[in-house]
């Protein structure tokens, strides 16, 4: 055993990539935040199961700023992926311009959602729906704005040079986290948007 | 210490412990007192005398296995070196194969009495609906015809060796209705709906107590079940329908109970008709005042409208503000609801 | 050529006296209160984690002590409705998610490193952040009881009892925004446990090496991952409906009290186990080192502590047994609280066996752990009694049910806890706790514990309600009361000698060694108290008792405690692979930090301006939160996150 241990091989430095525990430890984060938005979710079907047919608002949330507002989020995926294979490489241009797009897609969709609330008939005390609608969705806007926060470091960071092909685990870390928005955003969208149309 | 001596001796031991005195402790459950509690005293008593088996079998392991190789000199642990000794693995199958087993009993056991209470075996002929609310208990006693129905509080009559229905309404918090001696507990929760039944096997009165914490004055949440003859009950009932009868000297207690009491009261036959607290038509025939506090004489009775707060410590019933003889009025007035 | 600042082979060697005096230089603490703030030494932690809990630990005595002196007779007057009620509900808050979780957080924070073989827990300055939110969210809710608005609804806080229409004072609203704040310190611990778990090991510390404590806490971590965001999302929710008019649980609106309780205890239940599967960890490592062999069936216990836990999410329902339920749902969750008793019975079958296989060394830490084997059966039993759901109608709610917590909980958690300390206190300080005072401080624990819960099975049989105030004298429950009034007060004395025997020995215990007890683990072969780097060498682990393998004589390979890795460019420690525990990294540990105090006082800000309406304070503290957040983040060289400029 001795000499397995003296032969150890040459080893990673530092923070590299997926090795780095900030990696593993947001991973985690993940796991809790997402099972947060499932308990929320929970609650949302408890609710249509016990009030049955008669928690609707008359007219479910439209889809004329949701609908954009989605689309771009998702497109914030392949932008985010772009800064993320920039970073990998080394390649300092990609990496600000995958930032940059994910960066203005994202606060587009905040945005969205934001005029979305303020032409919303529905209100915060307006029954059960309002309250579970408000609630989720700010929710989902409160892990956004993290994540936009969240993305102007890693601008300011690579717009330093902290960041090289060997030395960019926060990328790769922040870039877990903005998929995980994107997917809530998604689930969220699907719960409150597409479900009450389809019941 | 084979089990098969154990068992028994526990058994016994436990049939002792409830038996007696079953009056000294109304709210025990050890004793049954109808036909949807005893499957469940037995089976409570059963599993409570393989729980202490199981207790003292392991006890009587540990405590042996401690003393028969103990070393009590400790001043050097280096001087015991460990050792492998035995693998030990058998002790986790037997172990295991034993509980498994009384675990699978206990199971089969306990579905069986599920079912067995699930319901009654005969129809009911009466349902009840009791609403649990801090912190007292209305009742109200359904009928298909709207003239037979009446309100109570705090005191159910139900008929003897018959199965009553009881629908159970939250008023504001959550509650739970238990008789002990009768049925296992069924929260009253607002919003739904739960239902639960109850048969008393020989007449009595039976205590019972919200059993769900809700607020101060939980501990003061009391009520009783009486359980008569078949005919007893109905004269009952016929005189729970009848309005009060204001007898002219009363009358002065009844306006002032009117001005005082009525928005929160009923008194049928007055022009009280609040609904928030109890109905107090046939207040004397009661026993009880007050969710239990204090039992329904006259004095306790001019003591609790006088200063509620200080019978019942954050009791919603306020005080009124009531002179010496102004009091003494409606409490005379009150003593003629039979 | 590599860059070494990117990668490198470590040494293999022997440490010498000038490469521990760099180590030390490397990883102390700065002396003074400067150091105090900003250290992230895990073992330090674990015993400010320690210390904290037993003062909650004894607040919520001292509250039930009250409550017991209101009890000890009928209609007595110690304490009014109003203060009883803030008194059990801020005994069940404090014991429950005060002292009874971070007690066994401040062991395992002390112990991982030093059993599993590195210089510290994954994130250290993340472990002090969750210290610190500890800290502040337990005085944040117990400041609710300083101005007389202590929660008031019991540690599970019904709607809608608790809602603003029934509850108009800021009782709730402590209790709400206090639960939020403790469960960010609870998950960062968890996920810090989780990712230590999976990547800080010494080398060879594979997982069927790892000492049970550890799957304790890492079951209870997982759990936690999973199982606080419901908590935190139920009072959430709460303190909306209390604040801003939500419908949650208001019941005219549509609002679901149920929901309630499905929130609560689909957390709750899992907690409980959180509660005692690491304290049985501990008596599954301590027990073997007194009977002087190896646990018996190393792999079942193991494995019945992950099997509890994934069992323990699917029975939250036989809380619930008495709500209107349907029968055929009752029946199952009433089936699967009773298979729960199976990984159970396998642990109790393993200790049993070790003591009669091995040989008793009767210690006061040995006679904590043995007699924990027979509080955990009768919790135990008591608990299967209330999994029989016709049983439970009448059990749930009565004193029965107190009796069982509290055999689960003094049982299964205060007993192994005090026998850890017995234990780990040599190890903690250098110095032995004293054996005489010891045995007096077990039996009065032992004796005043079973006095007091014992007969209150038979009060709770005999049908006496929890949480009233008072009772009449003619319900049969004076004399059982009395009794175990008597009992509390002689189990407080049993604490009490316990602290005492703790001041005495910290002056003039004996000097205790690096391995007083001769036991079989990693954290026995450093020095009493370990030195800031806990290893000097990365040790290499061959087997699960790697002090014990010379004379147990069955390895044919051994472990390496003297030679190992040499890490000293920084702080450094050994990243491996989450199984097998293969060198795959060398990690960079950062230094001492004032952000993780700076972030906690942010957010104590935030959360006392949402509590009082201030909201430009509750904005100041995001933002005081949010830059600590950013300066703790910012790429260093130190840590190897970006280059560093040599001029």
């Amino acid at each position: 055993m001795s000499e397995t241990a003296r032969s150890l091989p040459v080893l990673p430095v530092g923070t590299p990539g997926r090795r780095s525990l900030g990696w593993w430890g947001m991973l985690w984060a993940i796991v809790t935040e997402g099972t947060l938005f499932a308990y929320l979710l929970f609650s949302y079907g408890y609710f249509a199961v016990q009030l049955a047919g008669n928690w609707m608002p008359r007219q479910v949330p439209p889809l004329r700023l949701a609908l954009p507002g989605i689309v771009l989020l998702v497109i914030s995926v392949p932008a985010m992926w772009l800064g993320s294979f920039g970073a990998r490489r080394g390649r300092t241009v990609a990496l600000l311009i995958g930032l940059v797009l994910a960066l203005a897609l994202g606060a587009a969709f905040g945005v969205l959602q934001g005029l979305d609330w303020r032409s919303e008939p529905l209100t915060l005390r307006q029954g059960e729906f309002g309250s579970v609608y408000y609630t989720l969705t700010g929710l989902h806007l409160a892990h956004l704005a993290a994540g936009l926060l969240g993305l102007l470091l890693m601008l300011i960071w690579s717009a330093l040079g902290y960041f090289d092909a060997r030395r960019h685990a926060p990328v790769l870390i922040l870039a877990a986290y903005w998929y995980f928005v994107v997917v809530v955003g998604v689930t969220v969208f699907v719960a409150l948007y597409v479900l009450p149309r389809v019941w | 210490m084979s089990i098969r001596r154990v068992a028994p001796a526990a058994a016994a031991l436990l049939t002792l412990l409830a038996q007696p005195a079953a009056g000294q402790r109304p709210l025990g459950y050890l004793h049954g007192e109808g036909p949807k509690a005893w499957p469940v005293v037995q089976l409570t008593l059963g599993l409570l005398a393989i729980a202490c088996v199981v207790v003292i079998v392991t006890s009587a392991l540990v405590v042996v296995g401690i003393w028969r190789r103990r070393v009590t000199d400790i001043t050097d642990i280096r001087s015991v070196p460990p050792t492998r000794a035995g693998g030990g693995l058998r002790w986790i199958a037997i172990g295991l194969g034993i509980s498994g087993v009384a675990l699978l009993g206990s199971l089969i056991w306990t579905v069986v009495v599920l079912a067995a209470v699930n319901g009654p075996s005969r129809p009911t002929r009466l349902t009840i609906e009791v609403t649990g609310q801090q912190w007292w208990w209305k009742a109200r006693y359904l009928d298909d015809d709207p003239s037979q129905q009446f309100i109570t509080a705090g005191e159910i009559h139900i008929p003897v060796g018959e199965p009553v229905r009881v629908r159970l309404i939250g008023g504001d918090v959550i509650h739970s209705f238990w008789v002990p001696a009768l049925a296992g507990k069924m929260e009253t929760i607002p919003g739904q709906i739960n239902e639960t039944w109850i048969e008393a096997g020989q007449p009595g009165i039976y205590r019972g107590q919200c059993s769900e914490y809700c607020g101060v004055q939980h501990a003061h949440m009391g009520f009783l079940v009486v359980a008569d003859p078949a005919e007893k009950f109905a004269a009952w009932r016929a005189a729970q329908l009848r309005p009060a009868q204001v007898a002219v000297p009363q009358q002065t207690g009844a306006t002032l109970f009117v001005y005082h009491c009525g928005a929160c009261h009923t008194v049928r036959g007055t022009g009280a008709g609040g609904t928030v607290a109890p109905d107090l038509t046939h207040l004397m025939s009661r026993g009880i005042l007050a969710g239990d506090v204090v039992a329904n004489t006259i004095g306790n009775l001019a003591g609790w409208i006088a200063n509620p707060q200080g019978v019942k410590p954050g009791t919603r019933m306020p005080a009124q503000d009531l002179s010496g003889p102004e009091l003494q009025r409606v409490v005379g007035f009150l003593q003629t609801l039979k | 050529m590599a860059d070494p600042e990117l990668e490198r082979r470590p040494e293999f060697a022997t440490a010498t006296v000038a490469y521990a005096h760099d180590l030390e230089r490397l990883w102390e603490t700065s002396p003074g209160i400067a150091g105090w703030l900003s250290t992230v030494d895990h073992k330090e932690i674990g015993i400010r984690y320690l210390v904290t809990a037993f003062a909650f630990l004894c607040a919520g005595g001292i509250e039930a002590l009250l409550m017991r002196l209101q009890l000890a007779g009928p209609d007595r007057h110690v304490l009014g409705p109003h203060a009883y009620d803030q008194a059990f509900s801020m005994h069940g808050i404090s014991m429950i998610f005060l002292y009874a979780f971070p007690v066994l957080s401040g062991f395992s924070n002390y112990l991982w490193p030093l059993v599993l073989g590195s210089r510290d827990m994954a994130f250290p300055r993340l472990n002090a952040l969750s210290y610190w939110i500890y800290v502040a969210a337990g005085l944040f809710m117990y400041a609710g009881l300083a101005i007389g608005q202590a929660p008031n609804d019991g540690w599970y806080n019904y709607v809608p009892y608790a809602n603003r229409e029934y509850n108009p004072g800021m009782n709730e609203d402590f209790y709400s925004l206090g639960m939020i704040f403790l469960g960010i310190s609870t998950t960062v611990g968890s996920i810090n446990f989780i990712v230590t778990l999976a990547r800080t090991r010494a080398p060879g510390m594979s997982v069927n090496r790892l000492p049970i404590l550890v799957w304790g806490t890492l079951t209870a971590s997982v759990a936690n991952v999973l199982a606080v965001p419901s908590v935190s999302l139920a009072f959430f929710l709460l303190w909306m409906d209390r604040q801003f008019g939500t419908h949650f649980f208001d019941v005219p609106q549509g609002g679901q009290p149920l929901l309630w309780q499905h929130l609560f205890w689909m957390y709750a239940h899992p907690w409980v186990y959180a509660l005692v599967l690491p304290a049985m960890g501990i008596v599954s490592d301590g027990l073997p080192t007194f009977c002087r062999r190896p646990l018996v069936g190393y792999a079942p216990v193991a494995l019945a502590t992950v099997a509890t836990m994934i069992l323990g999410f699917g029975v939250w329902v036989h809380h619930m047994f008495a709500t209107g339920i349907p029968n055929l749902a009752l029946a199952f969750f009433g089936g699967a609280s009773i298979v729960i008793a199976v990984p159970s019975a396998v642990a109790v079958f393993a200790w049993t066996a070790t003591i009669w296989l091995g040989r008793p060394v009767i210690t006061t830490a040995f006679l904590f752990f043995a007699s924990m084997i027979v509080l955990f059966v009768i919790g135990g039993v008591s608990g299967f009694m209330t999994g029989s759901v016709p049983v439970d109608w009448q059990l749930t709610e009565t004193y029965f049910v107190v009796a069982h917590i509290h055999y689960v909980l003094i049982g299964i958690n205060v007993f192994p806890v005090v026998g850890g300390i017995y234990y780990w206190f040599p190890k903690f300080t250098g110095r032995m706790l004293d054996e005489k005072l010891g045995k007096w401080n077990f039996w009065t624990m032992f004796i005043g514990f079973n006095v007091a819960f014992l007969p209150m099975h038979l009060t709770g049989l005999w049908g006496m309600p929890r949480r009233i105030y008072t009772y009449s004298p003619d319900m049969g429950w004076t004399t059982l009361n009395a009794i175990t009034t008597v009992g509390a007060f002689i189990f407080a004395i049993g604490v009490a000698m316990l602290l005492i025997n703790v001041v005495i020995s910290l002056r003039v215990g004996r000097i205790a060694g690096a391995n007083p007890w001769d036991a079989p683990t990693l954290e026995w072969s450093v020095p009493s108290p370990p030195p800031p780097y806990n290893f000097a060498v990365i040790p290499h682990v061959a087997s699960r008792h790697p002090l014990w393998e010379d004379r147990l004589g069955e390895s044919e390979v051994t472990s390496l405690v003297t030679r190992g890795l040499l890490l000293d460019h920084g702080r450094e420690t050994i990243g491996t692979s989450p199984l097998d525990g293969d060198p795959d990294v060398i990690l960079k540990m950062p230094g001492d930090s004032y952000m993780p105090l700076l972030l906690s006082v942010g957010l104590t800000m935030g959360f006392v301006g949402l509590l009082v309406h201030l909201w430009w304070l509750a904005v100041a503290g995001a933002a005081v939160a949010l830059i600590a957040g950013v300066v703790w983040l910012w790429p260093r060289g130190t840590l190897g996150q970006r280059r560093v400029r040599h001029v």
